[in-house]
């Protein structure tokens, strides 16, 4: 029974490495266009993410963990996304990134939660190497319900634009 | 790797600020508020031409500091420009507070100050800009810049029981404001203007956490006098200090 378990679990995850599975580190800068009390630009701050990217054809899946300044302070998420690959031709590649955060405003009497949706275009340059790197552009929605007991700016729209850079963990898989 | 995420770890676990207590509305103040500043200005008071900018602590919220400045817009008739800055660290966005002014053009002086790391922060500008700001305040703050000759007024207040501020650091910071002395209380404020002087106070009885209005903080001593004790002597000192230096008008 013991070694069922092991080798369905082993079966499981051979998909995981023969797939290209990705690591990303990506920096973030945040132009704010508009929020609910207004519009205009402002800069709404910097950021930082990581991200595991797992491929699925000529797709991937993006999980993540991001860091960054915002209108309520400093916000703590999980990212989770969707890659649709659109064009690649050589090392370079474009592909658009759908993501959902899910996360908190960050506060020592209690933290608040704290949500956004997100849609990126990404062009990409994909060394001869495992190394990659990336610069994308695209517009977010964030909200942070609770925080309208606090202060009347609870919900930004923003155009993100992420540099980023990244490393495959294998070379069995195909440039995306 | 491993130390980037214990990094990144600590660096969010640090970045917790603190959310104001006490947010009912003043009637008597007009809040207006964007993703830069939230702006207090009074309801029925005649605007007073000096106009106060003030920075908020490290990881602070700033709408913690609006209940501290009440009195100052809807009794005195005061604008109160209170930036709102990237982290909640002013030290992130020193230059802000220089494009205050710019929002209320009716006001003719600033007076530009704040509390903790926003009063460091306002030294720093005023070491960069000392033309702009027609006075410096500090509650529960020092200046690390040497501004020890600067020709203008300067006031300090402290709490009695700030166990935040690094009492040894303060004293070592003295002689980087211009020369001062220590009032009693409010009666000993000069009348006369104090050009190129600091006026120190040392509230009995108050805290750090006292300057605003966000609940105890970590590492702070207990005060022994209410927040709103401590918001009436310190709105009474920048009231007279504002007064000897003419800029009430």
């Amino acid at each position: 029974m013991r070694n069922c378990i092991i080798y369905t679990v082993l079966i499981l995850l051979l998909p995981l490495g023969a797939s290209a599975q990705e690591l990303q580190f990506n920096m973030l800068s945040f132009n704010g266009i508009a929020q609910n009390e207004g519009s205009g630009y402002f800069y709404g701050g910097g950021g930082l993410e990581t991200a595991y990217i797992y491929p699925l054809g000529e797709a991937a899946l993006h999980i993540g963990a991001e860091y960054r300044f915002i209108d309520w302070g400093n916000q703590l998420s999980l990212t989770l996304g969707y890659r649709s690959d659109y064009w690649q031709q050589g090392d370079w590649s474009v592909s658009g990134l759908s993501k959902v955060q899910l996360g908190a405003a960050l506060f020592n009497n209690g933290s608040l939660f704290a949500w956004g949706l997100s849609y990126q275009l990404q062009g990409r340059w994909q060394s001869q190497g495992r190394f990659f790197g990336t610069l994308g552009v695209g517009v977010r929605y964030s909200n942070a319900p609770s925080y309208k007991e606090f202060g009347p700016i609870d919900r930004l729209w923003e155009l993100p634009i992420q540099l980023g850079m990244g490393f495959r963990l294998d070379q069995k898989g195909e440039s995306p | 790797m491993r130390s980037l995420l214990v990094c990144l770890l600590v660096f969010c676990l640090s970045g917790c600020s603190y959310l104001p207590e006490n947010l009912s509305p003043n009637p008597q103040i007009q809040q207006t508020e964007d993703p830069d500043w939230i702006i207090l200005k009074p309801v029925s008071r005649i605007l007073r031409q000096t106009g106060i900018i003030y920075i908020p602590g490290g990881f602070v919220d700033p709408h913690a500091y609006i209940s501290a400045v009440e009195e100052l817009v809807a009794e005195e008739g005061h604008v109160v420009l209170i930036p709102k800055v990237s982290a909640n660290l002013a030290i992130l966005n020193i230059q802000k507070a220089l494009e205050g002014p710019e929002i209320a053009p009716e006001v003719q002086a600033w007076l530009v100050g704040g509390h903790s790391l926003g009063g460091a922060t306002a030294c720093i500008l005023v070491e960069q800009s000392p033309e702009t700001f027609a006075g410096l305040f500090l509650t529960g703050a020092y200046s690390s810049v040497d501004l020890s000759s600067w020709d203008r007024p300067v006031l300090s207040l402290l709490g009695e029981f700030d166990g935040v501020l690094r009492q040894e650091v303060f004293d070592e910071s003295i002689t980087n404001l211009p020369p001062g002395s220590w009032l009693e209380d409010l009666n000993e404020m000069p009348s006369s203007p104090t050009n190129g002087q600091t006026i120190y106070h040392e509230i009995k009885g108050g805290n750090h956490a006292g300057f605003g209005e966000y609940g105890p903080q970590r590492g702070d001593d207990e005060a022994s006098i209410s927040v709103a004790e401590q918001h009436q002597i310190v709105n009474g000192f920048m009231k007279a200090f504002l007064r000897a230096n003419n800029l009430d008008g």
